[in-house]
């Protein structure tokens, strides 16, 4: 395989180069026509920010406060010459802190070893045992989808992969996927937070990934982010990044995605056009399937703080604890119902299907030409109103896509099944005092089965109008077994147990665990209701 | 100057080719029988339909909205991303009860739509009337250009990016717009008319939001614009509807529009379970499942909450 990663390191300066001299240029009419007003605002926004995030942290980190005080003194004074210069050198130091870097020794070795690593650690019980478990791995992690189409697609143009996201494991099981699947490597942004783990970072940082500091919120800075993502794009680097941003907390298939990256894929493409470059950019959605996630107790927790509290970067959840990792990834290893990554059909910058010679499609399947939407009166031109909008479209399908290629797995399914029986119990109740009242609850399980049997025919119905996804088990199996595979698998990693059975009857434990499992299902909640007694 | 291509030579299409005509553009419109009595001078008249669909980027859809899902829906036609298309439907499609322009979507690759909608109908465009129309679009560049091209000292176009809020508004105004024609000819009075006008807002409202457009945008042209023109002029198809349908019923092929849009919003409405009782009463009024006066009694029967509660699921 020749990815183009593997050229990365040779380009890289011209890389950094390239993202600081247009981030400058890009801020010379930031405010209008005033070049060093624009400057100025910049760089205030930038160091009142910086100021008010570096007064609160200690260490190497707070040394650089005295820096940013001292420019917030001397911007009104600066000449716009010297204001340009300014701009240049913090653009410099932030494209340092972002960017990436591909070995493709490290790339070699942990193609090789991930698999047997990742088997010894999903199983720990015999490492002897390593080629067995890498086929044991294959089986307990399976990847769905057309993957030939899209490895001919990353022939043709440069692929951006956009998977949901519900846990700190995704770019670890998605990296193997892609190595499973014969894909090229991509590169992609990742929270800075997660290079703090030794082992982790340093496969991270060899293998692509560049860094996101979210604490960094200031104009400055997203732009170099954003423009450091769209130069990879414009030059081929097959990318991944989260559309949802940061892991759902609630367990929902995430529906209202961030579109800032998304558009850096349409202004690549742009850029390219008008550079006369007319490779396509193919945007492939993901859908990551857990039936267990490792992080799960934290993030619903973390969901259910008042809304708008919740904190944005977790550094001190499960994935922080390698034991629970271990824990978790044993666990996984003795599921009966397997860990799925399904690969969407991949779709332009506009939303719009490919075929699998590459081509967009129209609606009713003809072949168009996508270059025809940046076009007036047949002159390309970037409209970054029009673009936004287009943009939100391409955001709105790929919304769609996750929904359609979601499997749900019979974690998902009792969990919205027990959540959705307890609020008929108590229609009177908001989701809060629901979930301090029903632990204890009991549910006889003949009227669950009855309910879960109805359920299961409405999600037949939407998976054949090809709504969304089951798990074979949900499909094909006894009600009863599809139950109780829900039941055990909630038993075996969680520090308590989200249900439990008693005498001809399933008992809620956790009923926070099952609003979150049982959330994978709520984008159906209206047409699955009327499937409970 | 710009080349425009409109489909529909009814009245719509014609106010609108030579409103821009006067402006100076070039305008050709297509309609199904070749004719020359009442095409203005200058604008090209034309059969061939997909010729004139292929040829121009910026394109009027004026045609009823049965015909928009027919049209498209002709393997021979095929829009290209490059294109531009405004939409003069008022409506829902007769089967898939979407909007025009989302229908245009689902059959198109076409991406920059627009929708015109408003109070005026279609002779006052025709006359040089002082009128003012809505232009819905996401598309701001897309926008300004058709407000650019159609706007005179007798037409004032405003442009609005909830595009889904334009148009169902304009619908939703037109069947609301029957429950005030059935007060006015119940001579309930005017509190009482006032009444079923704000709970008619407070109800666009609702069906706008929870069909996909954004609050507030029925109180503009498109919704309380259309009402107004029925409450102050008196008359207006879904007024008169509602004057008839007070009056006892209508005459086979009456308010045909009306019917339809009263249909296919309350289909929409129940399958996507909106709260909308005038909706779903003006409804049972024409499937004749309800008189004019058991649906008032049955609307003042109904549990009463609070005005600014904004209860969009049933």
């Amino acid at each position: 395989m020749n990815a183009p990663l593997f050229q990365f390191n040779r380009h890289r300066d011209d890389i950094e180069r390239e993202v600081v001299s247009r981030v400058v240029d890009g801020f010379t009419n930031y405010a209008g026509d005033d070049a060093t007003r624009s400057f100025q605002l910049v760089l205030n926004d930038a160091a009142y920010h910086e100021i008010n995030r570096l007064d609160k942290v200690r260490g190497r980190e707070g040394q650089r406060l005295d820096d940013w005080k001292n420019l917030a003194r001397r911007i009104g004074r600066m000449t716009q010459p010297e204001l340009r210069d300014e701009l240049k050198r913090r653009s410099e130091w932030y494209i340092k802190d972002v960017v990436g870097h591909f070995d493709k020794r490290v790339y070699r070795f942990a193609t090789s070893v991930l698999p047997l690593g990742l088997g010894a650690v999903f199983n720990t019980t015999d490492l002897a045992q390593g080629l067995t478990q890498v086929r044991d791995l294959a089986s307990r992690i399976r990847v769905e989808g057309d993957v030939s189409t899209i490895s001919e697609l990353a022939k043709r143009g440069t692929l951006v992969i956009v998977p949901t996201h519900s846990s700190n494991l995704d770019s670890i099981v998605l990296g193997w996927s892609l190595v499973h699947a014969q894909l090229p490597p991509c590169t992609y942004g990742a929270g800075k937070n997660l290079f703090l783990n030794p082992l982790i970072g340093y496969f991270m940082r060899n293998l692509g990934a560049y860094r996101v500091d979210r604490r960094l919120r200031h104009v400055l800075y997203k732009d170099v982010l954003k423009l450091y993502s769209q130069v990879l794009i414009e030059r081929g680097y097959h990318s991944l990044f989260f559309p949802g941003g940061t892991r759902s907390r609630s367990g929902q298939i995430e529906q209202h995605l961030k579109l800032g990256l998304l558009g850096s894929a349409l202004s690549a493409f742009t850029e390219r056009i008008l550079r006369g470059d007319e490779r396509p950019i193919y945007i492939v959605p993901v859908t990551i399937n857990y039936p267990l996630v490792l992080e799960a107790e934290t993030l619903i927790e973390d969901y259910l703080k008042e809304e708008g509290q919740a904190r944005y970067i977790i550094d001190d959840d499960e994935f922080s604890r390698l034991g629970r990792v271990v824990q978790y990834s044993a666990r996984v290893m003795g599921l009966q119902t397997s860990m799925v990554i399904r690969y969407g059909q991949p779709m332009d910058v506009f939303g719009n299907q490919v075929a699998a010679d590459g081509h967009s499609l129209s609606p009713g399947g003809s072949m168009i030409d996508p270059i025809g939407y940046l076009s007036v009166d047949g002159h390309v031109s970037a409209d970054p109103a029009r673009d936004a909008e287009y943009t939100r479209q391409t955001g709105a399908a790929v919304a769609d896509s996750f929904l359609r290629e979601s499997v749900i797995l019979p974690t998902h399914f009792l969990g919205w099944l027990l959540f959705e029986r307890e609020r008929r119990l108590a229609p009177h109740l908001d989701l809060f005092a629901l979930l301090r009242t029903t632990s204890g609850d009991r549910h006889d399980l003949t009227e669950l089965c009855g309910d879960a049997e109805r359920v299961r025919r409405l999600l037949v119905a939407a998976e054949e109008r090809g709504q969304l996804r089951l798990d074979s088990a949900i499909r094909q199996s006894p009600i009863d077994e599809v139950l109780d595979d829900a039941v055990r698998t909630y038993g075996m990693y969680h520090l308590r147990s989200a249900v439990e059975y008693g005498d001809d009857a399933i008992i809620v434990r956790d009923p926070k665990t099952l609003f979150y499992y049982g959330n994978r299902l709520s984008a159906w909640d209206d047409l699955l209701r009327d499937g409970v007694a | 100057m710009t080349a425009w291509g409109i489909i529909g030579d009814g009245k719509w299409g014609l106010g609108l080719a030579r409103r821009l005509h006067r402006n100076g553009h070039t305008v050709s419109v297509g309609g199904l029988v070749s004719r020359r009595k009442g095409i203005p001078k200058g604008i090209i008249h034309t059969t061939d339909i997909r010729g004139l669909l292929e040829s121009h980027e910026r394109l009027i859809i004026a045609l009823p909205i049965g015909e928009v899902e027919t049209l498209l829906q002709k393997s021979e036609v095929s829009l290209g991303p490059q294109q531009r298309v405004m939409s003069t439907a008022r409506g829902l499609t007769p089967t898939t009860h979407l909007r025009s322009t989302e229908a245009i979507r689902a059959l198109t690759a076409v991406r920059q739509l627009a929708v015109l909608a408003g109070a005026a109908d279609a002779r006052s465009l025709s006359d040089k009337s002082p009128v003012a129309l809505v232009v819905g679009s996401a598309f701001p560049s897309w926008s300004a250009e058709i407000q650019n091209a159609l706007w005179s000292n007798s037409l004032r176009i405003y442009t609005n990016q909830d595009i889904a809020g334009v148009e169902l508004s304009n619908v939703a105004a037109s069947v609301v717009g029957v429950a005030l024609g059935v007060a006015r000819a119940m001579n309930v009075g005017p509190a009482a008319e006032a009444t079923a006008l704000t709970r008619a807002l407070a109800e666009m409202n609702r069906v706008v939001s929870g069909l996909g457009g954004q609050v507030g945008t029925a109180y503009g042209l498109a919704g309380l614009g259309v009402l107004g023109e029925m409450v102050y002029g008196g008359q207006g198809p879904s007024f008169l509807a509602g004057s008839s349908l007070a009056a006892g019923g209508y005459r086979a092929g009456e308010f045909a529009e009306v019917r339809e849009s009263s249909r296919t919003l309350s289909a929409r409405v129940v399958r996507q379970r909106i709260h909308a009782p005038l909706v779903e009463a003006v409804e049972a009024m024409f499937a004749g499942k309800l008189t004019a006066k058991a649906a008032l009694a049955g609307l003042m029967e109904r549990p009463v909450g609070s005005e600014t509660e904004l209860l969009i699921k049933s």
